[in-house]
């Protein structure tokens, strides 16, 4: 009986997926465990993926060697570009999924990935040995062993699920919970909260009437996620918008008494910019509709989700606001919606690289740890499986920073700050915004990726290739004049494009560009200016960010730091001067105090700080 | 946001207010560069070759005041200097405003250099001058006791100057910046759902408003310019109720001819008082009376134009004597300004029984003085420090320090170029890049924003949520 691995990952959703499948393409011997093998990636809310900043995400998981993107373009049945009228930084691509058809893609693929052993098994206590996890015990008392242990758990830590007064234990609805793992989290030391999520009812799509209803189409030529697809070849399905009315609100304000969320039966906190329908009309009464998508769920199902209207109101009442609804007059629910609470573990008490501070070789990921979305938890999936392969092979850390990645600054956010309700990515978060654009995922990513064996060299020379063309076109284009300007200056103007310079230029006609090398051009050429500003801003932001702080760092015997820093000091631990910066309560003369101190025991800070100066600056060293 | 050791530092090493000489030190690679193009020596010497330690006079040229600044340069090349950079300071007369003109100059002079020039944090010069070396390991505790020293007292400063009025304007002009700013990145993040997403014409338009406002802010308005000269006090009262003592009290010297005959005080006297590093101009009514009857003869036209212009008025009473008479006799209507009520002469006997103030000045902050033995005295200061701190008194220009002065610049300069931005009609990510650095700018006033701030700030005005 198989019982020892490299790596045991918990939780087979979207971030365990990702986190098995990395680790076990790094070579380490790995088991997935789910509650139910029938749900491995289950989009437990809506049918989609990507989306602002989402997008993003999923396209950087991809460049990393992730699979989510590849899955997304095999069984997608909508693919929309969004934010087209704005600059391409913050366009996002986002797609509706089937899934079911996703749902088997995905488990397949973990199922055909060799190292990668899927088994049906609940954990319920961890075997640890010194501050370090060297195992999980099962459901039954079977013990097994693994080097190292990412929980990738969703809601299903004491997950406790509303409809109305109805209380029912469950990670979804009708599905199991995990009921004891937390408990051994909080017995090994860790701070464990509870969040609150929502989902709202889903429908019969026959008895839906759709002639009353908008139809919203995907783009016409659809864009795949992965960089590895070619093209996207399953049929395309539209959505349909409606509104809720007075009447709704009518409905939802003479119910409130019966609402979970008002009557006190929920205490947990939930997402801001996710909230039930009940939260939208108390809070917003000035607002006399709100948008409904209705969003189909596969292919092979007529089940309908109806996204906007979240809420964990009583049958009868979800049956009354459905019904208020043009098209949805006489439509049947097949399923109510519901709220969910559910315990995470808040993520200030993890490394950068995921590892938990209070236990060696422990890795959380995913909404373990405060985040929300698929694509969050699959980031984090991915880097947490990189890590703990890395970490069992005594090697350093992977960690992106804020300037390179989403991920980066998703992770770094986490364990910086932490969060107070479930977490959502946003391209507001990410200062250097115009560099993390979707369209060079693979430009900033691919290298980690190949580095830690999760891209092809195939994919890999591909890159080289576009590069290299890229290199040249941008140095013959600042160099051919027409007339008194180069083909630079030319394509620089608003409304200029590459086929206004094939027009004029034989030579680049004849190097028959592809899309994907065009686009990285005109966006170098185009945005030369607000590029320069923002790689400036990084430069600087790197010189902070590689002043690192070491572990023997003693925060309670630095007398000069305020109180405030010092506990945070303490608390977060930051690995570099740049981290410890973004913490709430660190204030820049902290961090002059921190460098002094730092300088003060020898610690070469000034290399980084300013390399030119380093020898003089400590002739002690 | 971080102070970075490459950037070239500035700071006015002097105390602030007023002293016969200040200096300017700068420090760091563009220290050279920069004041060299911007001096005139008085002699045919090149900068670079006077030796280190060792002086050279000339002129620095304002164009903007068309002025020639008097100069002393002092060069400390590196590393023999206290930061063990190089290091420049311009020796002056210890004149505010003129110290004003020359660091706006120097800072101005940073869009052209490569590691920027910049404003130094409260003791940035001791942590240079330890990070490269200068102090030993042994004097760590202590450098960094100094900057933490440093940055506190700033911080009291800062913030205590900054209380009432001024703040207030800097915070509507903190609001409206995170304002727009939730609005252009709501239509960024959320532009697939069902909100209302901002207009362009709307973007400038906001965008217009924040510059004038903070255009305003950097103005030295009309009551400012009088506040530079110090806060126009002026003492009000009946002939020999004892306003020249009370000013010599205040001022601790002999200033005007005092004497118990009534009207010794001839001429409109004005004298500076200072405040904790503010300035009041105290100006005596005294000498504008009717001396030979012992009263005012009437509000002669210059008392009124005196009064109208106060920005405090000192109405000054004799406590030996009976109140209500008093006020009878020098009763001002329109009174506007903010007014303290002094009761002076506390130490004599009280020879009427009538003491009570009048209802009409009940409203006032009432104090009890004694010229003679220094009674109230503090109590007075403190009141007229409180009517400034408080905000009761329009005195920006001579209140924002020249630190919070130049982060109110960069925001302008970063709001110019969103204006541009959205003229020239670019997406609202390149918009929001310049509005993000104008708000950075404006919380090293206040205290920093946050990319939560903006997210909350969203949440409470869109309803977001599909």
């Amino acid at each position: 009986m198989h019982t020892e691995f490299d790596v045991i990952v918990v939780g087979a959703g979207h971030a365990g997926c990702e986190a098995a499948l990395a680790s076990a393409r790094m070579g380490m011997s790995t088991a997935l465990f789910s509650i139910n093998l029938d749900t491995v990636a289950q989009m437990s809310c809506n049918p989609a993926i990507g989306g602002l900043a989402k997008g993003q995400l999923v396209r950087e998981i991809d460049a990393l060697g992730g699979e989510m993107a590849k899955v997304t373009d095999e069984t997608g049945i909508q693919f929309r570009m969004l934010n087209t009228k704005k600059g391409p930084a913050v366009h996002s691509p986002r797609a509706q999924a089937d899934k079911k058809a996703y749902q088997v893609s995905m488990k397949k693929r973990v199922e055909s990935q060799p190292n990668l052993f899927l088994r049906q098994e609940i954990a319920d206590n961890f075997i640890v040995d010194k501050k370090k996890v060297i195992g999980i015990i099962g459901q039954s008392g079977l013990q097994y062993k693994a080097k190292a242990v990412i929980l990738t758990t969703g809601t299903f830590l004491k997950g406790l699920i509303h409809i109305g007064k109805f209380i029912t234990s469950g990670g979804r609805i009708g599905e199991l919970t995990s009921e004891k793992l937390s408990d051994s989290l909080r017995r090994l030391g860790f701070e464990v909260g509870r969040l609150k999520t929502g989902t709202p009812p889903r429908l019969n799509g026959r008895t839906i009437d759709y002639k009353a209803l908008t139809p919203q189409y995907g783009d016409e030529n659809p864009q795949p996620f992965s960089f590895s697809t070619e093209k996207i070849n399953r049929s395309q399905v539209p959505c349909y918008i409606t509104y809720t009315n007075h009447n709704t609100h009518k409905i939802v304000m003479s119910n409130l008494s019966r609402a979970p969320l008002y009557t006190g039966q929920i205490q947990s906190v939930g997402p801001r910019y996710c909230p039930s329908l009940e939260d939208k009309i108390v809070r917003f009464s000035g607002k006399d509709q709100h948008q409904v998508f209705l969003e189909p769920e596969g292919l092979n199902t007529l089940e309908i989700y109806c996204n906007g209207i979240s809420t964990s109101m009583p049958h009868d009442v979800q049956e009354a606001i459905v019904h208020s609804i043009t098209g949805l007059e006489t439509t049947e629910i097949v399923r109510y919606g519901y709220a969910i609470e559910y315990d995470f573990v808040p993520p200030t008490q993890l490394q950068p690289s995921l590892e938990t501070k209070l236990i060696e070789n422990l890795f959380h990921a995913g909404q373990i740890n405060g985040t929300s979305g698929y694509e969050e938890a699959a980031a984090q999936g991915i880097m947490a499986g990189i890590n703990a392969a890395l970490k069992i092979q005594k090697k350093e850390p992977f960690l992106l920073d804020r300037s390179e990645a989403y991920i980066g600054v998703l992770i770094d956010d986490l364990v910086t700050k932490g969060t107070q309700e479930p977490y959502r990515m946003f391209t507001s978060r990410a200062e250097y915004r115009l560099l993390l654009r979707h369209d060079n995922a693979d430009r900033r990513l691919m290298k980690y990726g190949y580095r830690y064996g999760l891209i092809s060299e195939q994919q890999w020379s591909k890159l080289q290739e576009k590069e290299d063309t890229i290199t040249d076109v941008l140095t013959y284009m600042d160099k051919k004049l027409i007339g008194p300007d180069t083909l630079a200056k030319i394509l620089s103007r608003p409304d200029c494009t590459f086929d206004h310079l094939f027009a004029i230029d034989a030579e680049l006609c004849r190097r028959h560009l592809s899309k994907e090398v065009k686009e990285q051009v005109e966006i170098e050429i185009k945005y030369k200016g607000y590029i320069e500003r923002q790689h400036i801003q990084v430069e600087k932001f790197k010189r902070m960010e590689d002043c690192k702080i070491p572990s023997w760092v003693d925060y309670q015997n630095i007398s000069e730091l305020r109180k405030e820093a010092r506990q945070k000091l303490l608390q977060i631990r930051p690995v570099s001067l740049a981290q410890a910066s973004r913490i709430s309560g660190v204030s820049p003369a902290d961090i002059s105090i921190l460098m002094i101190h730092l300088a003060g025991k020898g610690k070469k800070i000034t290399d980084c700080i300013n390399p030119e100066e380093s020898e003089k600056a400590m002739p002690h060293q | 946001m971080y102070p970075e050791i490459q950037d070239t530092i500035v700071a006015v090493s002097t105390p602030s207010g007023r002293s016969f000489h200040a200096i300017i030190r700068i420090s760091g690679s563009e220290a050279i560069p920069c004041v060299k193009s911007l001096f005139a020596p008085a002699t045919n010497i090149s900068l670079e070759d006077i030796p280190s330690y060792s002086s050279v006079k000339g002129y620095i040229h304002s164009s903007k005041e068309r002025i020639n600044i008097p100069v002393s340069l002092y060069l400390m090349k590196k590393p023999h200097s206290y930061t063990k950079e190089d290091v420049v300071e311009i020796h002056t007369i210890g004149s505010p405003p003129l110290l004003e003109i020359l660091l706006d100059i120097l800072l101005s002079e940073r869009n052209g250099m490569k590691n920027g020039i910049r404003f130094s944090q409260p003791g940035e010069f001791t942590k240079r001058a330890f990070l490269h070396g200068r102090i030993d390991l042994a004097q760590a505790e202590s450098a960094m006791r100094i900057i933490r020293a440093q940055t506190d007292l700033e911080l009291t400063a800062a913030v205590a100057q900054l209380t009432g009025n001024l703040s207030r304007q800097i915070r509507q002009v903190q609001d409206k910046a995170v304002s727009l700013c939730a609005q252009i990145e709501a239509a960024i993040d959320f532009s697939d759902q069902d909100i209302e997403l901002i207009p362009a014409n709307e973007i400038i338009r906001q965008l217009e408003e924040l510059r004038t406002a903070i255009s305003r802010l950097l103005r030295p308005s009309e009551t400012g310019k009088i506040s530079q000269g110090g806060i126009e006090t002026v003492l009000y009262g009946k002939p020999n109720v004892g306003k020249s003592s009370l000013i010599n009290a205040l001022l601790g010297k002999k200033r005007s001819i005092v004497s118990d005959i009534p009207g010794t005080t001839r001429d409109v006297v004005t004298d500076i008082l200072e405040i904790g590093g503010i300035c009041f101009k105290l100006t005596d009514t005294a000498g504008v009376e009717d001396a030979k009857n012992n009263k005012i003869a009437g509000l002669t036209e210059t008392v009124q134009s005196i009064l109208k212009r106060a920005q405090i008025v000192l109405f000054v009473f004799d406590g030996s004597l009976d109140l209500s008479e008093q006020f009878l006799e020098i009763k001002v209507d329109n009174l506007t300004a903010n007014t303290i009520i002094i009761v002076n002469k506390s130490d004599l006997k009280r020879t009427s029984s009538h003491f009570e103030l009048p209802p009409e000045l009940a409203t006032y902050p009432v104090v009890y003085t004694s010229a003679k033995t220094g009674e109230g005295l503090e109590k007075l200061k403190g009141l007229l420090l409180e009517a400034i701190l408080g905000g009761r008194i329009d005195a920006i220009p001579s209140l924002m320090s020249m630190r919070q002065k130049d982060a109110l610049q960069r925001s302008l300069q970063s709001v110019q170029c969103a204006v541009e931005s959205a003229q020239r009609n670019e997406s609202h990510e390149f918009i929001a890049l310049d509005v993000r650095a104008a708000i950075d700018a404006i919380g090293e006033v206040l205290g920093s924003v946050t990319t939560e701030d903006i997210l909350s700030k969203i949440f409470s005005e869109f309803c977001i949520g599909k």
